[in-house]
């Protein structure tokens, strides 16, 4: 035994889930993005306390340049409407849909590729087949169809992005959980006589985490672009501001005012922005490869 | 002569047999056609006892030992542990048999979730079996670290932390923790240095007199089997040719392609009687189309007419736990000209 004790490295944790977030604060990117990220929820946290009144109510002269008041920091648009509330308020839909949508994708994507994946065979070839359905249309006027033939409310839109965005995930879960499949963990697994569904569970989704974990990011981004882009169309819920809705009725006066589809839009780059930043910096951070020492 | 060979016998007289195999067959479909991996296997464990079986890469003993732990469905054939038939089983009627039937892969590494630690991987067969209460299930955690050799604190570490031979130690503590009857031992040393692999063979020699386990020990690796086995099965592109206890095999190879196998292996008592032999030529021979007759007259130093035609059937030559599947093996007192 004490031949065992001294041929033992000396004590250390594993780094995977405690050093997450100290890798991630070496890598700039990652840094910028986290801070961005973190600017816009506390947007969305303190849009009530800071602008405390509805967003849509009608405050100030329209067509206040942004300086022209120092009551309105980002200026009025065309109704009168404080733009600075309006993206404060914005923030929090974004950040809301984009969060929700992504959820119901991770769900639906997530369950469809690990069963697929684990029982392969006939499970396989019909969801492979429902994916592949879904992918066959664009996902974007396949949302737009959702939410003309629904009512367009924050859930539909919700619904709309969530249920047309996951068939990419669920292929690239299937991917990783095959090369799983055939491994010797999950036959070890199964000879010690663990229920599939505790296998799939425990062993094999917290090790496809990582590559989940990365799209997820990416989607939360893609999922604010989708929603921008229906409330641009007017396909938002009208009772309440997003950023997409505020850039889609500044369009009007672009040319005159073209400040009040600007400001807007620069908080959807910037929200997007920080997302893939955020992702890219978790992509790297949780690449085994650089962690093996 | 009996016509039709009896594998069972050979199970050195204590009573039933804990496992026995019977005309298995596994197939699998691939897109170039049906290999058969193993076709028609016959082989009996018994309780305490450690059946080597050898064969080249490729001659489906690996496909055997997953398809005896349902890990690869048979096509054809009966497997009975200790009285059941787990051939017929749905997967979830064999998760309570599983604890009698064990496997340690050759892998000790992929076979361990890194994210876990090695006190949790223990533990958790004991847990989905409902086999203590927490504190207890620490006790077995200890005991089984304790039994394979590794420090207590191991159990709060995870595997990456372990050496090859210390995570073959973890693996074969896991194989343990339910008390199985049998573990079957996929290559469990070939990953490692020679001279860990001492180590390890020693300590599954001790945890077999102590617990009474058997093993299925599948190795590619002669001398490994030497030290191990009580008796050896030899296997050749999915049929077994030939099964002795190790001593008799040792002394008296039958099949030619045991042989083939025996000269193979270095030895530097005896170079110049090495170059003297036949050495095995040629490939082994695609399991996509078999060779018809003997499975080996492809590659077969003595092969006549017959075996070209005629499949030899494991008959027993000799003593009657020594079976050979070969149309010219004879009785020592002749063979040994050969």
């Amino acid at each position: 035994m004490s031949i065992a004790q001294s041929v033992l490295p000396a004590a250390e944790e594993r780094p995977v889930r405690r050093g997450l977030f100290a890798r991630l604060l070496r890598r700039p990117s990652a840094v910028a993005g986290l801070a961005l990220l973190g600017a816009i929820l506390a947007m969305a946290a303190l849009a009530d306390v800071v602008y405390p009144a509805d967003p849509l109510d009608m405050v100030g002269t329209p067509f206040l340049w942004p300086g022209a008041d120092p009551d309105f920091p980002l200026g009025t648009d065309m109704m009168g409407r404080d733009i600075a509330a309006g993206i404060f308020h914005g923030a929090r839909v974004s950040l809301l849909i984009g969060g929700v949508a992504t959820l119901v994708s991770l769900v639906i994507g997530v369950g469809v590729g690990a069963i697929a994946g684990f029982f392969r065979g006939r499970a396989d070839h019909a969801l492979m087949h429902v994916t592949e359905l879904f992918q066959t249309i664009p996902p974007f006027l396949f949302a737009i169809v959702i939410v003309a033939i629904l009512q367009p409310t924050m859930t539909t839109v919700v619904l709309a992005i969530g249920l047309t965005s996951w068939p990419s995930l669920a292929r690239l879960v299937r991917a990783e959980v095959l090369r799983l499949r055939d491994g010797e963990m999950v036959q070890a697994s199964i000879v010690l006589g663990l229920s599939d569904a505790r296998i799939i569970l425990t062993h094999v989704l917290p090790n496809v985490l990582a590559p989940i974990v990365v799209s997820a990011s990416i989607m939360v981004a893609s999922a604010i672009l989708t929603e921008s882009s229906l409330a641009f169309l007017g396909l938002g819920d009208p009772n309440i501001v997003s950023w997409g809705s505020m850039v889609g009725a500044g369009r009007e006066v672009l040319r005159t005012d073209w400040y009040v589809a600007t400001l807007p839009g620069l908080a959807i780059v910037a929200a997007v922005l920080a997302l893939n930043l955020l992702g890219d910096g978790l992509n790297d951070a949780l690449d085994p490869r650089q962690n093996r020492r | 002569m009996p016509a039709s060979p009896d594998p069972v016998r050979p199970d050195a007289g204590q009573g039933d047999p804990l496992l026995a195999v019977e005309d298995l067959v596994v197939r699998y479909d691939t897109p170039h056609g049906v290999v058969h991996a193993v076709d028609g296997v016959s082989l009996t464990v018994g309780r305490s006892e450690t059946l080597g079986l050898v064969g080249e890469s490729g001659c489906g003993k690996s496909t055997l030992g997953r398809a005896i732990l349902r890990l690869i469905e048979p096509a054809a054939g009966r497997i009975r542990l200790d009285g059941d038939d787990l051939s017929g089983k749905s997967r979830a009627a064999l998760r309570p048999i599983r604890r009698k039937l064990q496997m340690v892969f050759q892998d000790p590494f992929g076979s361990l979730d890194p994210r876990w630690t090695v006190g949790q991987l223990l533990a958790e067969p004991l847990h989905v079996h409902g086999i203590g209460r927490r504190s207890e299930r620490r006790d077995r955690v200890a005991e089984l670290l304790a039994r394979v050799g590794l420090p207590a604190d191991a159990a709060s570490r995870h595997p990456h932390e372990f050496s090859g031979g210390q995570r073959q130690r973890i693996g074969i503590a896991r194989a343990l923790a339910l008390s199985p009857a049998l573990v079957v031992c996929d290559e469990p040393v070939s990953a490692l240095d020679v001279s860990v692999q001492a180590q390890i063979l020693n300590l599954l020699d001790d945890l077999q007199r102590d617990l009474g386990v058997a093993f299925l020990f599948i190795s590619h690796d002669l001398s490994v089997v030497e030290h191990i086995a009580d008796r050896v099965g030899v296997m050749y592109l999915g049929r077994i040719v030939e099964t002795a206890p190790r001593a008799a095999l040792w002394r008296r190879p039958l099949h030619p392609y045991t042989r083939a196998l025996f000269d193979a292996v270095p030895d530097l008592d005896r170079p110049a009687e090495r170059r003297t032999r036949a050495a095995l030529t040629g490939d082994l021979p695609s399991a996509f189309a078999p060779p018809a007759g003997c499975r080996f007259h492809t590659r077969c130093p003595l092969a006549v007419e017959r075996c070209r035609h005629e499949a030899p059937s494991l008959r027993a030559v000799g003593d009657a736990d020594h079976l050979v599947a070969c149309h010219l093996a004879e009785p020592p007192s002749k063979t040994d000209l050969v």
